[in-house]
């Protein structure tokens, strides 16, 4: 790759440009570093595994508002985990964790136990747990 | 307090704490020929191990391999440590950093607040180096980001025992003893005897040019076995391996080529000089690589099919098998 055809493509794909390092080569064949802001084939594929994760957090939302999952459940989904990441992060069981997704279980939480998940998404305060939104995700 | 420590940019987590911990010691070696000492080019496709719902596929050796093999071969002693209990180790940080030791870590990415958003995933294996504490937050060097960022007590301990694959548990590492004159040409071919190994001699068909070779043929099954959707999330798990944050470009190849150029002015070879070029060519081959995957990807009627795209690869395995057989021959060749 020359220095010239180090990609400068897609800068405002996502919210925060980011610039990446490349190896390229100049003129006289040596090598340097030069950065990169995107490449489109990245932003594609990027693209897709975000579309992925949302559609998961979607299928999550939607169980959720019909009643058969509880809202940790679409929270969970949303911050990518699934039952074991959370049940390193809170200390609960697996088994637990999956009893708490749904919404018989969740119900009964205590305050307590409904902080350390709400500690495990980083999320200010348990009522976040709570909340979910109308309408699709996007990121 | 602050440590005296040069922050550097780098193209790849690992190689370029590894290049500022070394510096900072006055071993001044640039990020290409850290990759290339650790043995850091790799491949392995292993499809009966699952990461984020697609099959694990790398570029590179396991996370800290980098570290190690470049420590140990350029003889400098190094302590690494684990800790169960989380205000320990944080203790244990503040003590290093107080006796004035840059002290890197492994951390996840997935709540590391200066991070880009659009790279946040639950990947465990990031390294940073932390260089001093100012007004409770401790300054730190990440050599993907262009500066020192800082970090607050509780954040830098919630990324330090992120949970999930793997555990980094709060891994901390640093050098105790650097010699003063290290032997970097033995160093350099050292590394490249493992590359060797790693590439085209280790048995069995998933690691290094056989596993490219293995993908190639099974990538154009992936359709009729698995749908398009999921073959093209496969396919777009391949490219972001390749080229997402810390390759420097075509899944470490140009890093590579690099590394290749500066040893063969340090060992006074033209051979390698030769093939470092040859790998630049590899290295835009596994670009249009990319190009073809991300339009399968799109989903837009194109010309490009599965057929190609492992074509492709199985040209590429044999590219590369060329190559590195080559470079067996000169590394054997300054054996007295």
């Amino acid at each position: 790759m020359k220095i010239n055809e180090v990609p400068q493509e897609d800068a405002n794909a996502f919210e925060k440009a980011f610039n990446v390092l490349q190896y390229a080569v100049d003129d006289e064949g040596k090598f340097t570093t030069v950065k990169s802001v995107g490449w489109n084939p990245k932003t594609v594929v990027m693209q897709n595994a975000w579309d992925y994760e949302n559609e998961k957090a979607e299928k999550a939302r939607e169980l959720v508002l019909a009643g058969k999952r509880s809202p940790l459940f679409y929270h969970t989904r949303k911050n990518m985990m699934n039952a074991w990441i959370l049940s390193g992060y809170t200390g609960f069981s697996i088994f637990r964790v999956m009893l708490h997704f749904r919404p018989r279980f969740f119900d009964r939480l205590s305050e307590k136990k409904l902080k350390k998940y709400a500690d495990a998404f980083n999320y200010e305060t348990p009522d976040q747990l709570l909340e979910i939104p109308n309408h699709k995700a996007e990121k | 307090m602050r440590i005296n420590f040069e922050h550097r940019m780098a193209a790849h987590c690992e190689n370029g704490v590894v290049s500022n911990l070394l510096r900072f010691y006055g071993i001044d070696l640039s990020e290409a020929m850290v990759f290339g000492i650790g043995s850091g080019i790799f491949f392995t496709y292993l499809p009966f191990i699952k990461l984020g719902d697609a099959p694990a596929f790398a570029f590179r050796p396991l996370p800290g391999h980098i570290f190690k093999k470049a420590t140990n071969s350029l003889g400098v002693k190094i302590h690494t440590e684990h800790f169960r209990n989380p205000d320990k180790s944080m203790q244990s940080l503040d003590a290093n950093l107080a006796k004035g030791i840059p002290t890197g870590m492994v951390v996840g990415v997935y709540f590391l607040p200066y991070f880009p958003p659009q790279y946040r995933f639950h990947f465990n294996a990031h390294n940073i180096v932390a260089l001093g504490k100012e007004d409770g937050r401790y300054l730190i060097s990440d050599p993907v980001m262009e500066g020192i960022e800082t970090l607050s007590y509780d954040e830098l301990k919630k990324v330090r025992y992120a949970k999930g694959f793997p555990q980094p548990s709060g891994k901390m590492y640093y050098i105790t003893k650097a010699p003063q004159n290290a032997d970097i040409q033995n160093a350099v071919l050292n590394g490249i005897k493992n590359a060797v190994l790693y590439m085209v001699k280790l048995p069995g068909p998933v690691i290094g040019v056989t596993g490219m070779k293995y993908l190639g043929n099974r990538v154009k099954k992936w359709p009729q076995k698995f749908g398009p959707k999921k073959a093209s999330r496969y396919l777009g798990q391949i490219v972001r391996m390749q080229e997402e944050i810390g390759t420097g470009g075509a899944g470490f190849r140009f890093l590579y080529a690099a590394f290749l150029q500066e040893s063969a002015v340090l060992l006074h070879s033209e051979a390698m000089d030769e093939i470092s070029k040859q790998m630049t060519r590899t290295g835009d081959k596994w670009r249009d690589f990319a190009v073809a995957a991300g339009r399968l990807c799109k989903g837009r009627e194109t010309t490009e099919s599965y057929d190609q795209i492992g074509d492709l690869l199985i040209e590429l395995s044999e590219d590369e098998k060329q190559i590195f057989l080559a470079l067996d021959k000169v590394v054997k060749g300054f054996k007295k």
